[in-house]
């Protein structure tokens, strides 16, 4: 990229600066996207891991809910879910990955989740519901992952591209800028060199 | 302080509200990314949403999640019906914009 500089030693060490400057902001950069990039990866595994058993968990969760339902009359299951006594409570924090601020969730669980007598209600609702127990602190790691991927994802296509720009662009033009400016300033030595010739050569003749 | 809430059909969440998440029921998808704009504006830390009634709105969703900072986050749960991946499949494309490559399939393939 061609532009404008005016050449002299100061605009030449200003330029020298810079490029160190960017050199170095380009390297720390670079640094952090690499280890970004490797707790990104770190977190995909854990988050497939999870979403599988997520997703086995609760399909689980809701066959044995769908066989619980079709045992049970409308009006008794829904009494039933309604009279429960569990009371789930979210504790949330802010957990830290690379200076990036990502939730941190964590759940705590008061009462029994049966709050309904046992005379109207099938024993598969029991069963089905332990499941869906077991299924949600599951669920609640997924979505603090996911999250988590979420906002790196930006984070590293943000650092991605200030690494890119430094590399392809600002570096490559400082030192474009750089080579311009030696190059006039060697010009106007040599031009001063050699008027400094002639003029000697017109004392001399005198 | 926070609460969980779950969007989807009556016969896949109705489970959930037993153990005392924040249960919506809705009907058409329509309905749900109704519920789901409004729920973002609450105090809430995730909400699940089913696969049958996220998979017409994704792009609401993503829009949504780009207005969110932290909470909540909108996860996809499969349905009742059985898992057609599509939670794992947002999470795919975030992954492939942030790096470029698909990360997923590609480590699945070897795995």
């Amino acid at each position: 990229m061609q532009q404008q500089v005016s050449a002299t030693r100061m605009e030449l060490m200003n330029y020298k600066k810079r490029l160190v400057l960017a050199k170095r902001g380009h390297k720390l950069l670079k640094d952090k996207r690499d280890e970004m990039m490797r707790q990104f990866m770190i977190l995909i595994q854990d988050y497939r891991d999870l979403r599988n058993k997520v997703e086995a968990a609760l399909s689980g969760a809701f066959q044995g809910f769908i066989v619980a339902r079709s045992g049970m009359a409308n009006e008794f299951l829904e009494e039933a879910l309604l009279t429960s006594k569990d009371k789930i409570s979210m504790t949330v924090s802010k957990g830290n990955i690379m200076n990036i601020k990502i939730p941190k969730l964590s759940l705590e669980y008061k009462g029994d989740i049966i709050g309904y007598g046992f005379s109207e209600t099938s024993g598969d609702l029991d069963y089905s519901l332990k499941l869906f127990a077991d299924a949600l602190p599951l669920m609640v790691r997924l979505s603090e992952k996911e999250k988590a991927i979420q906002l790196l994802a930006v984070d590293i296509e943000k650092t991605r591209r200030r690494v890119n720009a430094l590399e392809h662009v600002m570096v490559p033009s400082l030192e474009d800028a750089l080579h311009q400016i030696v190059l006039r300033l060697g010009e106007i030595e040599r031009s001063a060199l050699t008027r400094l010739m002639k003029v000697k050569d017109i004392v001399r003749k005198h | 302080m926070a609460d969980m809430a779950i969007i989807g059909a009556r016969d896949s969440i109705l489970g959930f509200k037993a153990l005392g998440l924040s249960v919506y029921p809705v009907k058409t998808s329509e309905e749900a990314e109704k519920i789901l704009t409004k729920l973002v504006q609450e105090n809430f830390a995730s909400i699940f949403i089913t696969e049958d009634y996220a998979a017409n709105m994704l792009k609401r969703i993503e829009e949504l999640e780009k207005e969110i900072e932290l909470y909540p986050s909108i996860v996809i749960i499969p349905s009742f019906k059985g898992s057609k991946g599509l939670g794992m499949e947002k999470v795919r494309k975030m992954i492939e914009k942030a790096v470029g490559i698909d990360l997923l399939s590609s480590e699945r393939g070897d795995s």
